[in-house]
């Protein structure tokens, strides 16, 4: 068979479906019959013209080609007719119906947790901190002792602890993971520790008993307040916009001194008060400090030469503040209505 | 701790307003956390690091304002007018334990009238919630108040002998305490003894039998140091938690101890008269040295990142009561006081200066030196999966690794040598640390079902808590998924998990060498239950929760899910697959569907195409599956489309038929099926 006239013939099979299918109307279709099917000036009736050039063992099966896409298209002529007969009105006055919305299809979602937690990769990424990860099940030295949180002692009493019966615990912080990361690393240190933390608080809008933290920690020679200063404000104004400001207040952290609270100004109310910041225009999202030499002891460091920052950032308390959620049950309660939101 | 401005008054004469003050002291590391109006009073409350024991006392919160003002700090005198008797001829005190009791200053007044105190004296109290009782009680309450030394009083003649013993209460020992209250003691514990008993709580609470009422006359008035872990096991144990355990907790001044003794029976014997003895039985032997602490100056500009005076430096240090006791161009050599157990290093001293200067005052850097962040495999690992996973619509959750015991056990499809087990879990029962996702996944069902979503396709990738065989804890990463559809799909109850599954393998170049091995799970319906294989190496499960369990985990529907090793794939790593060159030439598709017994699976199937060699054939791709009328019971129409290509010429419609039909009277003959009409 030719090669041309087989390409013609399903050139023409195309381009009539093409035509029936943006056919909106009975006018639209009686021009799409007359063009194809037409007795006299139709394509079809070109395509049976053209036969007669073919050589004459072509010419059946050619035929047979061009009767079967007569008989398809007359079909789809008289289907594409019902159909519109079927769709009525707003079809016949021409035009598609942009105002109809789609098919709701389900679509994805990582969780807001998981999102918040890359920004913080993202931001903190941007200025040098590299994410590391360390163990959820503790030994009392990662989680106190070398992090200068005595046995016995009342600073314990903010760390509220899960104990297992194996005499390991659920970490209460992601400080121990600092502890890990000087051990098995020389300065200079700049990491991130995202993860998960446990305490047995009493389960309310604002605490569950797992929960989530990042850490960071930089060390090297030279590292100062100043920098913890500088590092933070540009962390904030990375995940929360340009412009958020940062108050240091004097706290006390076992492993850091001097030790700082730290707030962020409101988001939502600029610093002017509002619900969320309770009326003060501030948050308290992070606490900070610059790293205890007792903990450099512990961990082998050089407390002359070395000098660090470390600070953990509440993850929910982020997102909480981040979204506007008020009850951080819905994290951990993971319904889907929730998690379609982020 | 809370400060009732009038009183501060007396010891500093500050010009600020009480809210200037809140700001002021929070701002200094004392946050405020509170101000209210009482009378003519204001008073805040203080929230004290656990690290500032003098900071209970508001002789110590003045000596922090003194600071923040500049003005004077005024201690108050203690001197009371000596009596003709000496304490020493009056009471014996003997301690058995120094360990627990260092120093114990035992006080004698006589001849008091108990009364009720005077007005100034019960305002003051009750301004910081505290009940007046008499001048006596009252007295010690108000003198811990001020310096944050507890004190008690005893009365003298109910003190059998006249003489007390500081000792571990023997086994089983029973004391009433004030209020009514008996405890039960053991060896841990330390009293306050007489010959016939125990008359206190070291460090905690005073007996009913010595307690001080209307009828006392003479009073022993007690002022010791308890070691402070001591006090907190004892605390912790017996459940209690008085003014005094609280401040013994964070441990207390060794001089002020003798400081309040003197304080206290000054004031007594001025409100309720009486007497006090001369000198007093102090059982304190070595006063502990002093530490020294020496701060340079370039250390202080080195930790803050900005440059500080020398004379702010100093200033700072000796308002906050330390003494100077060497001077150089380098720096300064401090003594410490008693009262300030926290300063022990250089870097304490620079937190001083810095907390007093202002946080606020200090500057940020401009100038950080860069470096690159670098993100593990398993991250980038982690956080592609869940990409891959969302994309596919399942949305991420995540779950807590604390399980009700009874739900952890039901499903565990991985080896551990052990479970661990909280001690003291958030609620009864829920004491397990999961070794699986899939309990966590059922309960977002459950969850789910009672928020009334009908459709549920979620996953989580997060740690299970599986212990090696040498006792070492494995926190493997998991990845799991859960689908659970109202309406039955095309692909059945698996197929959509299947597609996340291999997208998760492809995204670690696994994806052929997947198998599916069906066999019976525990906790999955048999005939819908498969461990999965990664060559031979046990990936993870599938399946179909079983009806035995759902009723455990809550659920009407049976859910569909898989778990697998996450860690296992992150350890393959993800090749770094060079592109495929797009095609040149069209492929051309075949539909084929197959009428085959219920048992032929479709992994029969692609291992018969497969075995048909064919150079042209890109791809199969599964399309559906039916079954029922006109198909005989026990068969099913599998449909299924190939794909045939050729990457040098386009493909003739008559190859591909040859090609394919080659294909098909192959599968029809291998595996007994006919093709469906």
């Amino acid at each position: 068979m030719s090669a041309s006239l087989n390409a013609r013939i399903e050139e023409a099979r195309a381009q009539a479906l093409a035509a029936l299918s943006s056919a909106r109307n009975p006018a639209d279709l009686e021009k799409v019959r007359v063009e194809y099917l037409g007795r006299s000036q139709g394509r079809l009736r070109d395509l049976l013209t053209a036969l007669k050039d073919l050589p004459a063992e072509d010419r059946r099966a050619a035929g047979a080609k061009i009767n079967a896409l007569k008989e398809d298209l007359a079909g789809a002529l008289s289907g594409r007719a019902e159909q519109l007969g079927r769709s009525g009105g707003s079809s016949a006055a021409g035009g598609a119906d942009l105002t109809q919305p789609g098919l709701a299809r389900q679509v994805g979602h990582l969780h807001v947790i998981s999102q918040t937690l890359e920004a913080i990769k993202d931001v903190f990424g941007a200025l040098g901190f590299s994410p590391v990860e360390g163990p959820e099940v503790e030994t009392e030295r990662h989680n106190f002792d070398a992090l200068n949180i005595p046995k016995d002692h009342p600073a314990r009493d903010s760390f509220d602890t899960f104990f297992l019966s194996c005499g390991l615990l659920l970490r209460s912080h992601t400080s121990p993971a600092q502890v890990r990361v000087m051990e098995s690393q020389a300065p200079p240190v700049r990491v991130i520790v995202p993860g998960r933390v446990y305490r047995p608080d009493a389960v309310d809008a604002t605490h569950f008993y797992c929960f989530h933290q990042c850490e960071g920690l930089m060390v090297d020679e030279g590292v100062s307040f100043s920098d913890l200063r500088a590092v933070l404000t540009m962390g904030m104004e990375g995940l929360l916009g340009a412009g958020t400001k940062l108050r240091f207040r004097p706290s006390f952290f076992p492993f850091t001194e001097p030790s700082a609270e730290v707030d962020v100004s409101c988001i939502f109310c600029k610093g002017a008060g509002c619900k969320v910041c309770k009326q003060s225009g501030w948050v308290e999202l992070l606490g900070a400090g610059l790293v205890n030499p007792a903990v450099f002891e512990a961990v082998g460091y050089d407390t002359e030469r070395y000098t660090g920052f470390a600070f953990g950032i509440g993850v929910e308390r982020l997102a909480m503040f981040r979204y506007g959620i008020n009850d951080i049950r819905l994290f951990l309660e993971n319904d889907v209505r929730f998690l379609e939101q982020f | 701790m809370k400060l009732s401005c009038e009183w501060l008054r007396e010891y500093v004469k500050f010009k600020l307003s009480p809210q200037e003050l809140a700001e002021r002291l929070t701002a200094a590391g004392l946050p405020c956390e509170g101000l209210e109006q009482v009378g003519d009073d204001w008073v805040l409350s203080i929230e004290v690091p656990s690290n500032r024991p003098d900071c209970l006392g508001i002789l110590g919160l003045a000596r922090e304002v003194a600071t923040v003002c500049r003005e004077a700090l005024v201690v108050p005198e203690a001197a009371p007018e000596k009596g003709r008797a000496s304490a020493g001829s009056m009471v014996r005190v003997s301690v058995e334990d120094q360990e627990l009791c260092p120093r114990y200053v035992a006080r004698v007044i006589t001849g008091v009238r108990v009364g009720p105190s005077p007005e100034w004296m019960q305002r003051r109290l009750a301004a910081l919630g505290v009940r007046p009782i008499n001048n006596v009680v009252d007295v010690t309450n108000y003198v811990l108040l001020e310096t944050g030394q507890p004190l008690h009083a005893f009365d003298y003649e109910k003190v059998a002998g006249h003489a007390v013993t500081v000792r571990r209460a023997r086994p089983k020992e029973k004391i009433a305490l004030l209020g009514g209250v008996a405890k039960e003691l053991d060896g841990a514990d330390l009293v306050i003894a007489d010959e016939t008993g125990p008359v206190a709580l070291a460090g905690i609470m005073g007996g009913e039998r010595s307690e001080v009422g209307p009828g006392t006359a003479n009073v022993l008035l007690e002022s010791a140091v308890f070691l402070s872990t001591a006090v907190r096991r004892t605390c912790r144990r017996l459940a209690l938690s008085t003014e005094s355990s609280y401040r013994f907790e964070r441990s207390t001044d060794w001089n002020g101890a003798e400081y309040a003794s003197r304080r206290a029976a000054a004031l007594i014997a001025s409100l309720a008269g009486g007497s006090v003895a001369s000198g007093a039985v102090d059982t304190g032997r070595e006063t502990p040295k002093a530490r020294q602490i020496t701060v340079r100056y370039w250390r202080v500009d080195n930790l803050l990142g900005a440059h500080m005076e020398k004379h702010t430096i100093r200033r700072i240090l000796l308002d906050l009561g330390l003494e100077s006791v060497y001077e150089s161009g380098e720096g300064v050599t401090f003594l410490v006081p008693s009262f300030r157990p926290d300063l022990s290093r250089e870097v304490d001293l620079v937190e001083e200066v810095a907390r007093h200067f202002g946080y606020e005052r200090l500057p940020a850097a401009t100038r950080i030196p860069v470096a690159i962040a670098r993100r593990s495999p398993a991250d980038e690992a982690s956080a592609a999966v869940r990409r891959k996973l969302a994309a596919l619509a399942f949305c991420e959750t995540v779950t807590t690794s604390i399980l009700p015991r009874e739900q952890g056990l039901a499903i565990r499809p991985w080896r551990s040598a052990r479970e661990f087990q909280l001690t003291n879990p958030p609620r009864a029962g829920q004491d397990f640390l999961r070794q699986s996702l899939l309990p966590s996944l059922l309960e977002v069902r459950r969850v789910n079902q009672a928020a009334r979503v009908r459709d549920v396709s979620v996953f989580d990738l997060g740690r299970a808590y599986l212990c090696r065989p040498d006792g070492s804890v494995d926190e493997r990463r998991l990845l799991a998924a859960l689908d659970d559809h109202a309406a039955a799909a095309a692909d059945g109850p698996f197929g959509r998990l299947r597609l996340g599954l291999d997208a998760v393998l492809g995204a670690f170049g696994a994806g052929a060498l997947l198998r599916v091995e069906p066999g019976d799970l525990p906790y999955m319906e048999p005939g819908e239950s498969a461990r999965l294989f990664l060559g031979d190496e046990f990936l993870g499960v599938m399946g179909r929760l079983s009806e035995k369990l759902r009723g455990l985990y809550d659920l009407r529907t049976r859910p569909a899910m898989w778990e697998i090793n996450l860690d296992m794939l992150i350890a393959r790593g993800r090749p770094m697959s060079g592109l495929i060159p797009l095609p040149k030439y069209p492929a051309v598709r075949r539909d084929v569907a197959l009428v085959l017994d219920e048992s032929a699976s479709w992994s029969t199937v692609a291992a018969a195409v497969a075995a048909v060699p064919c150079p042209l054939r890109e791809s199969i791709e599964f399309m559906s599956v039916y079954r029922g009328q006109p198909l005989e019971a026990g068969k099913k129409s599998l449909a299924f489309s190939v794909t045939y290509r050729s990457a040098e010429r386009t493909l003739t419609d008559e190859e591909v038929n040859a090609l394919h039909a080659e294909l098909v009277k192959a599968l029809t003959g291998k595996l007994g099926a006919t093709l469906r009409a």
